[in-house]
């Protein structure tokens, strides 16, 4: 696979919608964190139940999300974004990710995540934008 | 008992089982491992002698570097349980084929069988104790290590000194010895796949690129890496010196022993040769030496003196015993040689390398480990061999000079360690700062090269925001080669694409550049398109090259952006003109622009202040600093944009005007532009509002502030110390001004810190000590709140005491999920701050349970409170967070004279507490 350059990370984040409102000198500072992993057909990203230590952008091919029962859940494609919700709740990942295809994710830790978020509140509510457009009638209780 | 012993080892509760199953493990191996090894060593000196050990010094060399290659690769491809066991099937296999040569008689007569059991049993060893840390690393973080190290080293001393037992008793031949071996290793095996079946290992979440590269690339990588790390580079080179020490000294004592106890034995008898007995001897006296020194000497040590003071004393040892070994061969000098060898060696050094190996980037942890472990120990014994084999070179005098250089090395990357662990930090250090030029000079010329094409074909795709992003970066790299390029594009290009363009060079330095210019007017006459138009005669507007007889027809023109642009360009006419013309024509644009600003529209006020940015004059300032308070926060934020391209001329005015505006300011851009502009006026009575204020800032905004604070330079420093020592004021504001007096005076802070900090950490224990013991979920949760907040400002003033770069850094990565970049923060302030401050936080900072935590509370001398004192003296806290907590629980539980309490609080309180008071006193 040719290698990701800052700037074609910079230009895969910008297209996503956490980080679409941000600047470029940002996003060159944000993608400048960011690892690259290269998954074959039928890899597994992670599993139900392992440590949650970092969250992926698609940047090449398809993955399917599966329930600790192996039921397929949600397909993923280029420019989705996964794994950010064991990030915040600190608990493993419930559900197991595989490429479908040759896959090539990029990766942000959770202290880098966060450390961004403290900084760029935008990349905060582009997050809430997306779990309540997920969750849309989700019950008012704590 | 189990206390005692818990204490004794160091262990925290909860602890006992993991350290247990890992000494076992250590033990078991060292038994098998050493047994063979140092059995080997001892037929090989009987039946070939001493003589001959260059030639299996070079065997094992050639052997374990193409072993180490191997290693390096399944590291990065196998799980390191899955190699160790690996390795040890292969011992057990070893061991069972030379108890077959031993029963079958097989080779017992020729020198073969003597070569391999010494080649196989030296490379066996090193193999296993790469596995073995490596195994075991993955279980702990630097501060565990630092407690429970020593006792798996120990362990694995007291297997060798068992290995030295039996070679001293004698009882047992190498026969029955080599079945034992392979027992031995076949229980480590079962072993280890309970432990990696039950123990759960700590996490690295820093090795994002690990699983990522292929396999050439990440050599390519890592020899980059080792290359741009001083301290790995020294790390590497103590241990090459090491190693090449370790052959020359174990050379020189067997040389010496081999001329002390000469004699030959037949093959059976050589468990009760002289020297055999007298190698158990000494191997078992050091192995319970190194045994006790592990066990209750080298974690304490470490942790009063730090790794620093234990790096030198090998070398000095060493230095120490080749000075006297050249002078007189006595066997003093043979044996202090096997003391450092068998000694020291293993049981400071080798505990020190598995400590060090934490100030080497987290990536190349492992890899670093296997290159030393596994090809400098043969490339070492190779060089020693190499060296030892040259008959003009005396092997004492190679020691002595070897022991000299890793003196000189060993204080060198004494000098390295704590800059190399808070590097390892900064990978999580984010340069928020950085701009698209910063990062493009980041670039090799190739890589500007292949950025600049990249950009560029991307403003040939159809993807319009690509487009623009990629023209926005093509911009800001202002390069003026690249410019003729991108203008080329743009021609190419639709019209909303020149419009963009043409946007985009608004705030660019390279607005005013010919090409640019060229290309604008000649659009200007190609183009019709109303919006195109519009953008262009403003861009032209702008830089001055419209003429106000041209555009006075426009003054009315609907399109906002041609209206503002025929504005502009009367105010800024005074060239060429007849001065009365020129005054009818400002006069003109004032009235156009006064218009602009009294009309409701937000976008005409923002044309306005626009106008007014350009060529503005003191005049327009004082119309600017009135739209600083608008309700509408575009009209802030282009008023603040307005003033920052004003030059201040009367700062006693403005000074007041532009603090109320900041209090008042509703985005962070404009609280920025607003500091941007306090910063060339501000005088010393406003820094400590202008502080105070900025508790609830954005993390950029306050670093502005702090730069703000900071280019006052030096005569404010008596003012930031009282802030910072003022106990009354936000920790978050002290914080602030800590910091700028780090950077402006960082003696005088250090000079106060123990003072400053002593009433810091008595607040974080109490806090800690009732978080754990109230039960109500508020309280906790305030008591939480307020622990973080003094942890975090105890942190970060010790980290800017220590003239840590980002001190920011140390708090957020003390929260991390991941104990390995804790552990990291607690090695940086071990390193950086004073040792009786150290020791006074520890408590709070390490990994211990919460009990171990809070007893410290009471043993500072702490008061627990019982619920209504607590509360009472939460009332009386600087932190709102306490304050609204124990309101809200005394309005709760009705507590006598609650209302009275607070209405006296309320006065000169802050404004969100004064809302929380009047809502609680209404309920």
């Amino acid at each position: 696979m040719k290698k990701l350059s800052l700037i074609d990370k910079a230009f895969v984040l910008k297209r996503t919608p956490l980080f679409s409102e941000l600047d470029l000198d940002l996003i060159l500072t944000i993608a400048d964190k960011l690892g690259i992993s290269v998954f074959e057909e039928n890899e597994t990203v992670f599993l139900f139940g392992d440590e949650a230590t970092k969250m992926y952008f698609v940047v090449k091919g398809q993955l399917q999300l599966f329930d600790e029962e192996g039921q397929a859940m949600q397909e993923l494609k280029p420019l989705d974004f996964f794994g950010d919700e064991a990030l915040f709740n600190e608990r493993p990942r419930y559900y197991t990710v595989k490429s479908m295809t040759e896959s090539t994710l990029l990766t942000l830790s959770r202290t880098n995540l966060l450390t961004i978020i403290s900084e760029c509140p935008s990349v905060a509510v582009g997050l809430l934008q997306v779990y309540s457009s997920a969750h849309p009638l989700r019950a008012r209780t704590l | 008992m189990a206390k005692l012993l818990s204490r004794l080892f160091n262990l925290f509760p909860g602890e006992e089982k993991s350290a247990s199953l890992l000494a076992l493990l250590g033990f078991l191996w060292a038994v098998a491992v050493t047994s063979g090894l140092k059995f080997a060593d001892a037929l090989f000196l009987l039946h070939i002698g001493s003589a001959s050990l260059p030639v299996a010094y070079s065997i094992s060399a050639g052997c374990m570097i193409l072993i180490a290659a191997g290693l390096i690769y399944a590291f990065h491809t196998f799980s390191t349980h899955r190699i160790f066991i690996f390795a040890l099937s292969c011992g057990v296999i070893f061991y069972l084929f030379s108890f077959s040569c031993f029963y079958f008689r097989i080779g017992l007569n020729e020198d073969w069988l003597w070569y391999a059991l010494r080649v196989f049993g030296s490379i066996f060893f090193s193999v296993i104790v790469t596995c073995f840390w490596t195994f075991v690393d993955q279980y702990f973080h630097l501060q565990d290590a630092k407690r429970l190290f020593s006792l798996f080293s120990s362990m694995i001393f007291l297997g060798v000194a068992t290995t030295g037992s039996i070679m001293l008793l004698g009882l047992i031949e190498f026969q029955q010895l080599s079945l034992l071996i392979a027992a031995t290793l076949t229980a480590t095996i079962f072993l280890i796949i309970h432990i990696h079946k039950t123990l759960k290992p700590v996490h690295d979440d820093s090795n994002i690129e690990l699983d990522s590269v292929s396999y050439e690339e990440s050599i390519k990588s890592f020899l980059k890496g080792v290359l741009s790390s001083k301290f790995t580079l020294l790390l590497m080179c103590m241990n090459f010196l090491i190693y090449i020490s370790l052959v020359t000294t174990e050379f020189n004592y067997f040389a010496s022993f081999d001329r002390h106890f000469h004699t030959t034995v037949n093959v059976g008898d050589e468990a009760d040769a002289k020297l055999t007995l007298f190698l158990g001897k000494a191997l078992a006296c050091v192995s319970i030496t190194n045994l006790i020194f592990g066990l209750f000497f080298f974690s304490r040590l470490l942790r009063k003196f730090g790794i620093g003071m234990l790096l030198p004393i090998t070398p000095i040892i060493l230095l120490i015993t080749y000075i006297g070994w050249n002078l007189d061969d006595a066997l003093i000098f043979a044996l202090m040689g096997y003391f450092v060898v068998e000694g020291t060696l293993y049981v400071i050094d080798d505990s020190n390398f598995n400590l060090l190996l934490n100030g080497v980037p987290a990536r190349m942890k492992h890899k670093i480990r296997v290159s030393i472990e596994s090809f400098f120990e043969p490339v070492g014994t190779l060089v020693s061999a190499g060296l030892l084999s040259l008959s003009w070179l005396n092997p004492k005098l190679l020691g002595l000079l070897l022991s000299i250089l890793l003196l000189i090395v060993a204080l060198l990357l004494r000098k390295s360690y704590v800059k190399a662990i808070y590097l390892n930090l900064t990978v999580n250090l984010i340069h928020f700062q950085r701009t698209v030029l910063d990062w493009f000079h980041t670039f090799s010329k190739k890589e500007k090269k292949g950025i600049e094409s990249r950009l560029l074909a991307i403003l040939r795709q159809k993807d319009s925001g690509s487009k623009n992003f990629a023209l926005q970066a093509l911009i800001q790299i202002e390069d003026r080669t690249i410019l003729k390029k991108v203008i080329h594009e743009v021609e190419l290009s639709d019209v909303h694409e020149k419009e963009e363009f043409i946007r985009l060079l608004e705030d660019s330095p390279m607005k005013g550049d010919i090409l640019i210019v060229e290309a604008a007017q000649r659009w200007l006459m190609e183009y019709q398109n109303p919006s195109l138009q519009s953008e262009l005669m403003w861009y032209l507007a702008k830089i001055g090259l419209t003429h106000p007889d041209k555009v006075i027809d426009e003054l009315d023109n609907p399109q906002l952006k041609i209206q503002g642009s025929a504005i502009l360009t009367l105010k800024s006419s005074h060239a060429d003109l007849d001065p009365d013309e020129a005054w009818q024509y400002k006069t003109k644009a004032y009235q156009k622009i006064k218009e602009l600003l009294e009309s409701q529209d937000t976008d005409k006020m923002v044309m306005a202040l626009k106008i007014l940015a350009s060529d503005a004059s003191q005049h327009d300032l004082e119309i600017v600093l009135t739209y600083l308070q608008h309700p509408y926060a575009a009209v802030q934020l282009e008023a603040a944009k307005t003033i920052s391209q004003i030059s201040l001329k009367n700062p006693g005015k403005t000074l007041p005007r532009l603090m109320h505006a900041l209090s008042r300011a509703d985005l962070s851009e404009t609280r920025l532009l607003i500091l941007k502009s306090l910063k060339r006026i501000i005088d010393s009575a406003h820094i400590e509002p202008l502080i105070l204020q900025s508790t609830h800032f954005r993390p950029i905004e306050k670093r502005m502030v702090e730069e703000v604070v900071v280019s006052q330079g030096l005569k404010n420093v008596p003012l930031l110390l009282t802030l910072v020592k003022e106990r009354s004021f936000h920790e978050k504001a002290r914080l602030l001004a800590g910091k700028a007096l780090g950077k402006l005076a960082v003696y005088q802070l250090r000079a106060n810190l123990a003072g400053i900090l002593k009433h810091e950490i008595d607040r974080a224990f109490f806090y800690l000590y009732h978080y754990h013991t109230v039960d109500n979920s508020l309280l906790k949760d305030a008591l939480k709140t307020g622990y973080y907040s003094v942890l975090d400002f105890i942190i970060q003033l010790l980290g800017t005491a220590g003239e840590i770069e980002d001190c920011e850094l140390l708090s957020r990565s003390m929260r991390s999920q991941n104990l390995k970049i804790r552990s990291q923060v607690v090695e940086t302030l071990e390193k950086s701050c004073e040792p009786q401050i150290f020791r006074e936080i520890v408590p709070l900072i390490e990994e211990s349970p919460p009990e171990f935590k809070i007893s410290y509370y009471l043993k500072r001398g702490g008061k627990p409170l019982i619920l209504k004192d607590l509360l009472c003296k939460m009332v009386e806290s600087s932190s709102v967070a306490d304050r609204i907590a124990a309101f809200t629980l005394l309005q709760t539980e009705n507590h006598t004279g609650w209302q009275a309490l607070l209405k006296k609080h309320m006065l000169g309180s802050e404004e969100i507490f004064q809302h929380f008071a009047y809502e609680l006193l209404e309920t």
